[in-house]
């Protein structure tokens, strides 16, 4: 697995995190599209996780540089046990809620995992 | 008096109150006041044993203004107003089982125990004891066999087990027949038809009578009219009234002396509801398989006719409770139509639904509690994940039924009831809803956003009393912490009992009835065993 990486591919990871939780894209929509997924189609997805990820950084302000969170993602993901990127992601996010590492945005209980992935978006130009 | 011709029906034997003689005497061995769920139970279970019995019934066949007025009074408490002492209880035959829903589960074996972060928790019996009245009860309401949480299996399917294989929430079912049993319909004929039992109708009990300092309670005065009483003098006497009017009576007894039974100042305190939170919350899941109760409408729950199978409810397990010093609860994920129903149901728009976008602030949902609408079922209608919550109550001794100076047509004391809450129930709501919520999410089935932020508006605009009248005469082997014993027989009288939620010392989350009745077919076990023919 590479040391450090890049906000394209962990805005991908978000986007196939939790199809069952509503997070990610539809399995409808990534079908065949993985790994050449166009983020700049996906313009309302990014909007909306635009606004998680400035609910999650309300709540972790020392996270507001986005090398900060590329390096916190990076380090977590190279410890777990293997897989895909996006197999990564959902156990970091497992592992998060299991640890009690949540945080609320709106009122929803959401992994720390999800918020600091949620806040890369917010250097992504929306389309 | 019996009368051949009864109302409605064809062979009635059941004993209009208003024909018999101002102040005339009747008899029975075993007297029991209140006609609804423990009442009729109890008296079916002395059908052909023996003894002289007589069902006292304050109401008619059928609600009647003038009865149903007697049970106005005054409510304090954060949900509806001075309506709930009228809309949670039914006042004739049949009792308040004339309107309820049926629901059943049997407390769980924790909420029998002493919990040291519970004060004042912990009954004198266990459940095994009632295990066996348990199974009988499930008859009487015709829920099917009740299983505890139905094994591995089920925590698989749902990934509930963590990685130690301990899980930390587990899935048990609320059970619920369609239609629910109507006490009063269902075995009024059976009572009809049992010759050693007289069921009394429009006999509304004022009070209990005894010798001055007496352990034995001789009659009950009764009142047909608010201008015709008459006294049943019996062996023994058991009280099921319901939760309210039990410490009614018996503070309506030896007035000028507090009160029957209430040497220790205990008839009445310790009053505890169950809290039905509506919208607690919201949930996402895009796996409807997962203990989702979708139902349009309460009947659509369960095929008509059927044994209920009823719906999925979550828990916190009885080792969670313990580590984490929880009240207990049970959780259910609701889908249920948004009031702005129905869109065109074309796929884009519905996935803009989502998550993902019910968190983006600019489209958070509608109506006072911004309830996002997530999910839209096959014919195009929109509908509310909201998250339902029922909780335990904590039994305080300052929650209580009193009652008010004013007096009823029939001359009898009106209550005032005093519904309290505390900062430990609050925490322990908000506690449970956050475990919810890391279990699901580390068991990747959704979401859950917590709505609860104490009981003032507008989550207590979402929330309701469950009509749940416990704890009102608490049931302890010390005469200092209860009213009742471990058999249900008020402390310090002889010949007095009790059938009813009201001696709950803690009511868990589960609704009563079904304990109601196992308590009440243990109390008759106990009544038969010890009789005096
Ligand atoms: C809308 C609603 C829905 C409910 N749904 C459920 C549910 O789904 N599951 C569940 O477990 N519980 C439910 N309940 C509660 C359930 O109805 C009660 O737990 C149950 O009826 C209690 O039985 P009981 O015999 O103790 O009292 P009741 O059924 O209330 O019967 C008491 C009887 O005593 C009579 N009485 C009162 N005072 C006197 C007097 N002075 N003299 C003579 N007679 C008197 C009354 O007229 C009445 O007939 C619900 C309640 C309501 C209001």
């Amino acid at each position: 697995m590479k040391k450090r990486l890049s906000r394209r591919e962990l805005l991908i990871s978000l986007a196939t995190v939790g199809t069952a939780t509503g997070l990610g894209l539809s399995c409808r929509w990534l079908e065949g599209t993985v790994p050449t997924l166009d983020l700049h189609s996906m313009g309302p997805w990014l909007g909306h996780m635009k606004h998680l990820g400035e609910a999650y950084l309300e709540t972790s302000p020392n996270e507001r540089q986005e090398a900060v969170l590329l390096y916190l993602l990076s380090e977590r993901f190279a410890a777990l046990p293997g897989g895909t990127l996006a197999e990564r992601a959902r156990q970091s996010v497992r592992f998060d809620f299991e640890a009690g590492d949540t945080f609320e945005a709106h009122g929803w209980v959401l992994s720390r995992t999800e918020g600091r992935l949620a806040a890369l978006t917010l250097n992504h130009p929306v389309p | 008096m019996r009368l051949r011709e009864f109302g409605a029906c064809e062979s009635a034997v059941l004993i209009d109150s208003r024909e018999l003689p101002h102040n005339c005497t009747r008899e029975a061995d075993l007297c029991i006041i209140g006609a609804g769920a423990a009442g009729i139970t109890l008296a079916r279970q002395f059908t052909g044993f023996g003894l002289r019995v007589a069902l006292l019934e304050s109401g008619g066949l059928e609600r009647e203004p003038d009865r149903h007025d007697l049970l106005r009074g005054q409510f304090e408490g954060p949900f509806r107003g001075p309506n709930d002492l009228t809309n949670s209880r039914c006042r004739y035959f049949g009792g308040t089982t004339n309107r309820w829903w049926g629901t059943c589960r049997p407390l769980d074996a924790i909420d029998f125990e002493e919990r040291p972060w519970i004060a004042d928790s912990g009954w004198p019996i266990g459940s095994a004891e009632l295990e066996p009245f348990y199974r009988r009860s499930a008859e009487i309401v015709n829920i099917p066999e009740f299983e505890e949480y139905e094994g591995d299996g089920q925590l698989l399917a749902f990934n509930l087990a963590n990685r130690q294989g301990r899980p930390r929430v587990v899935p048990k079912r609320l059970y619920r027949s369609n239609p629910p049993t109507r006490f009063g319909e269902a075995y009024r004929r059976e009572l009809e038809d049992a010759p050693d039992v007289d069921v009394y109708l429009w006999a509304n009990v004022l009070d209990l009578g005894r010798k001055v300092d007496g352990e034995r309670i001789e009659s009950a005065r009764v009142a047909s009219h608010p201008t015709r009483t008459f006294s049943l003098r019996a062996k023994r006497f058991v009280l099921s009234a319901g939760g309210f009017d039990i410490p009614r009576i018996l503070l309506n007894s030896d007035l000028d002396r507090g009160g029957l039974g209430n040497h220790n100042d205990l008839v009445g305190r310790y009053y505890m509801d169950h809290t039905r939170l509506l919208v607690v919350g919201n949930w996402f899941s895009t796996d409807t398989s997962f203990g989702t109760r979708r139902a349009r409408h309460r009947a659509e729950a369960e095929p008509p006719g059927q044994r209920g199978q009823g719906y999925q409810v979550f828990t916190p397990t009885a080792r969670v409770q313990r580590e984490e010093h929880l009240l207990n609860c049970g959780l259910v994920l609701h889908q249920r139509p948004a009031r702005h129903t129905k869109i065109s149901g074309s796929e884009p728009y519905v996935e803009s639904y989502g998550l993902a976008s019910a968190l983006d602030g600019t489209r958070l949902g509608h109506g006072r509690l911004q309830v996002p609408q997530v999910s839209v079922s096959a014919s195009g209608m929109v509908l509310d994940n909201v998250v339902k919550f029922y909780n335990e109550h904590i039994p305080l001794r300052h929650s209580r039924v009193q009652l008010l100076p004013e007096r009823d047509p029939f001359g009898q004391r009106r209550i005032k009831v005093d519904w309290r809450t505390s900062d430990q129930m609050d925490r322990s709501v908000r506690t449970n809803l956050e475990l919810f919520a890391r279990e699901f999410g580390r068991a990747n089935r959704g979401r859950l956003r917590i709505g609860f932020r104490g009981w003032s508006p507008p989550y207590s605009e979402q929330g309701r009393l469950a009509s749940h009248h416990m704890g009102t005469t608490r049931m302890s082997r010390d005469p200092r912490q209860g009213v009742v014993d471990a058999n249900c027989k008020v402390h310090g009288l002889e010949n007095l009992f009790v059938a009813s939620s009201s001696v709950f010392p803690t009511g868990g989350f589960a609704n009563p009835t079904l304990t109601i009745l196992a308590l009440t077919l243990r109390l008759a076990d106990h009544l038969q065993k010890t009789g005096e023919s």
